[in-house]
């Protein structure tokens, strides 16, 4: 008898560990990418190098001569806030990614189901075509950001008030993202159908998802929210797993599913709003980076939620050094995800074969 | 007990009657809204004349050219009806895509696009319109219509391939699906971002969906791969009524869900891009207008196949009839202007839904 249960303990060991593993393993990838990120470019610097100078400046030591002027400068201002912008989306849209999966218990959904970014679309091109600023205060880049940030809000406000009203499963409030995700791209359409063809190809850029529009100052407001949505979810991953398994078995055991949806659903909108406001929409990581390390750790959203943010982190700042370099003017980050990742998990699918 | 079952027998009649009658309800719909259609434009042609032109060339009229009646004719025969019939025959092929999806991939986000089915045509086009190819000429359209149609035929191809090494599980389609079209979508970016601001915009523009395209040499293909689509799907709405049940439950019932998924897959697929290398991606009528119908009929498919089909055409229809009025001389696109009056009615019928909608609730 006790023979099975050391047995029993000993393989519950390593199921724990091998998830624990392949944490461990995606975020010293990320760590890694990091360096890859602020080494690769035009300028030659070493891999090791980048991270002694990104240190060094975090320290306060101040370069001397004019090669380590400029490495710093490199560094630290070209190169380090587009990397951290990247690892901060990479690891939000894949928490979020994990979460609404899990909420709305669907494999289709990702962050941008309750129509975020539709909204963010919207935003910024009504400021880029028709020059409305929905902050008057502020003009340009900011303009851009805050529209998009504000319009993003409402599909999801819109589904949280709808739901104090009446009952909303997962469903419908699918549904009402997507009601309100067709209105606002029909408003897109419009718009970019009677306006000029170059103002037409700012607008499509824009909402292409770059993470070339990152500076100093919009990385603590992303940061600062992304991160702490993040730690919600993170403490809210147990309640998650009871979630996906139903709505009747999560209210037997205790949890009360309409109104920890909702507080998700906050959660999310928050975090993918202030990433898509900076950044465009950037499709992909938070759909399918949650599906792939599935395929690794399992659906366990206690290990995958850390497992995908780092491999979200991972995955995004590595695409983006090939996203920064291809071609004259770089190209936006979520074509290099997707084209590299589409094939990549089509292989993983076929690998694992029944275990989707 | 007698009375009971006669109750229950007159309960049911009802059921079954109010479907049948909200069927009924969207072909007169059509009926009427297609003759409307035909009314609008330069030369005034009254409603009810309307149905007396084409009452007579179905008869075999023939009228001496340069008439009064030869003109009413050809205006709208040769230049409106072709237009209202692409608006009947898209939206019954959208729609039922979008039942059969739903259905056999338990899904209620799945669309008729959801295995990447858009993404493919798309690049098809976009590529064929960057190469060189416009809609000025025969040639340049053929080369459009035909470039969108084998791509938007490999998703799907990929798709069954693939279940040939994994199962043909809704989870795997749905995820190979997702991995196709982005990868699809990708490249449509790139080529978007590289080209021309005026080629990117005729791109966008394509994208969005109209039928201001539409001729008679375009729908004998379209009505083709649309009827094939729509009779399997009506045949087989029994097969989909199981699978909605879930997959053990449908293979334990005698279905062998996975190649049903599989035959459903690639007839839709080949109705789906024959419809939209034509139009373009007209999106909403495929996921809306199954749900809408759901709500007001319920999810049985043995009726809620043809109301759908009968209200997608009714929807794209009057969306398009709309988008010609409102701006005129100029006209909307039909993608825009189903969004903007699709959504705010699907809005309201799903508020009205007191319990709350499930998506797949019996």
């Amino acid at each position: 008898m006790s023979d099975a249960n050391t047995d029993f303990k000993t393989g519950y060991m390593i199921y724990i560990s091998k998830k624990v593993l392949f944490i461990t393993l995606f975020c010293i990838l990320a760590a890694l990418s990091v360096g890859l990120a602020l080494s690769f470019g035009k300028y030659p610097i070493g891999f090791l190098e980048s991270y002694e100078i990104f240190f060094d400046h975090i320290r306060g030591r101040v370069p001397e001569g004019e090669i380590a002027v400029t490495k710093d400068m490199i560094i630290w201002e070209l190169r380090a806030p587009r990397v951290l912008m990247g690892l901060i989306a990479g690891a939000g849209l894949a928490a979020c990614g994990v979460t609404m999966q899990s909420v709305m218990r669907n494999p289709l959904a990702d962050p941008y189901t309750t129509g975020v970014s539709s909204g963010a679309s919207l935003g910024a091109i009504i400021y880029l075509i028709l020059g409305i600023s929905l902050v008057p205060t502020l003009i340009g880049q900011n303009a851009a950001i805050a529209n998009a940030f504000l319009l993003s809000l409402i599909p999801a406000g819109l589904i949280i008030l709808i739901s104090r009203f009446m009952k909303t499963t997962p469903a419908m409030m699918i549904l009402i993202g997507v009601s309100v995700m067709f209105l606002f791209s029909a408003i897109t359409s419009l718009i970019m159908l009677v306006s000029h063809p170059d103002q037409v190809a700012e607008a499509y850029s824009w909402t292409a998802g770059t993470l070339g529009r990152a500076t100093w100052s919009n990385i603590p407001i992303s940061a600062g929210i992304v991160s702490a949505c993040c730690a919600i979810m993170m403490v809210y991953s147990g309640k998650l797993n009871l979630l996906s398994s139903g709505d009747k078995c999560a209210r037997s055991l205790g949890l009360n599913p309409d109104g920890t949806r909702v507080v998700l659903l906050v959660i999310v909108s928050f975090a993918t709003a202030s990433i898509v406001a900076f950044t465009g929409t950037i499709g992909f990581i938070g759909l399918v980076a949650p599906h792939m390390v599935r395929i690794f750790v399992g659906s366990d959203n206690r290990y995958l939620m850390p497992a995908s943010m780092a491999f979200g982190a991972f995955m995004l700042t590595a695409a983006d050094c090939l996203a920064r370099e291809a071609g004259t003017a770089g190209l936006p980050v979520g074509v290099v995800t997707a084209m590299i990742g589409g094939p990549l998990f089509l292989y993983l699918l076929v690998r694992k074969g029944k275990r989707t | 007990m007698e009375t009971g079952s006669e109750n229950l027998k007159e309960e049911y009649h009802g059921y079954v009657f109010r479907k049948i009658l909200f069927i009924v309800l969207c072909i007169i719909a059509i009926i009427v809204t297609a003759a409307y259609g035909c009314t609008l434009g330069g030369r005034e042609i009254s409603f009810v004349d309307v149905y007396k032109v084409i009452f007579n060339h179905i008869g075999g009229a023939t009228y001496e050219q340069g008439s009064s009646e030869w003109w009413d004719d050809y205006i709208i025969w040769e230049i409106r009806l072709p237009r209202i019939v692409m608006a009947i025959v898209a939206g019954c092929g959208l729609s039922i895509g979008g039942i059969a999806m739903q259905s056999m991939l338990n899904n209620p986000l799945a669309d008729p696009y959801t295995t990447g089915i858009s993404s493919g045509v798309c690049f098809g086009a976009i590529s064929a319109m960057v190469m060189g190819f416009t809609y000025s000429s025969i040639l340049g359209q053929y080369g459009i219509v035909t470039n969108a149609f084998l791509f938007g035929l490999i998703p799907a191809a990929a798709i069954i391939l693939l279940s040939r090494f994994v199962d043909a599980s809704p989870a795997t389609m749905i995820l190979a699906g997702i991995a196709i079209s982005y990868t699809f979508n990708s490249f449509n970016t790139l080529i978007m971002i590289t080209s021309e601001a005026e080629t990117l915009k005729s791109v966008y523009v394509w994208q969005i969906g109209t039928l201001s395209r539409a001729s008679w040499n375009d729908l004998p293909t379209m009505l083709t791969v649309t009827i094939v689509g729509s009779a399997f799907v009506l045949l087989t709405t029994r097969q989909l009524n199981l699978l909605m049940l879930g997959e053990k439950s449908a293979i334990s019932l005698g279905l062998d869900a996975g190649t049903y998924r599989i035959v459903c897959l690639a007839i839709l697929s080949v109705s789906t891009a024959g419809i939209i290398s034509y139009t373009g991606i007209i999106g909403f009528v495929g996921l809306v207008s199954p749900h809408i119908v759901r709500m007001l009929i319920g999810a049985d498919n043995r009726y809620l196949a043809p109301a759908a089909m009968a209200f997608g055409s009714a929807l794209l229809m009057v969306a398009d009839i709309i988008g010609r009025i409102i701006v005129q001389p100029a006209e909307l696109p039909v993608g825009v202007i189903l969004s903007f009056v699709g959504a705010p009615i699907f809005l309201y019928i799903i508020m009205r839904q007191k319990k709350g909608y499930g998506g797949d609730l019996y």
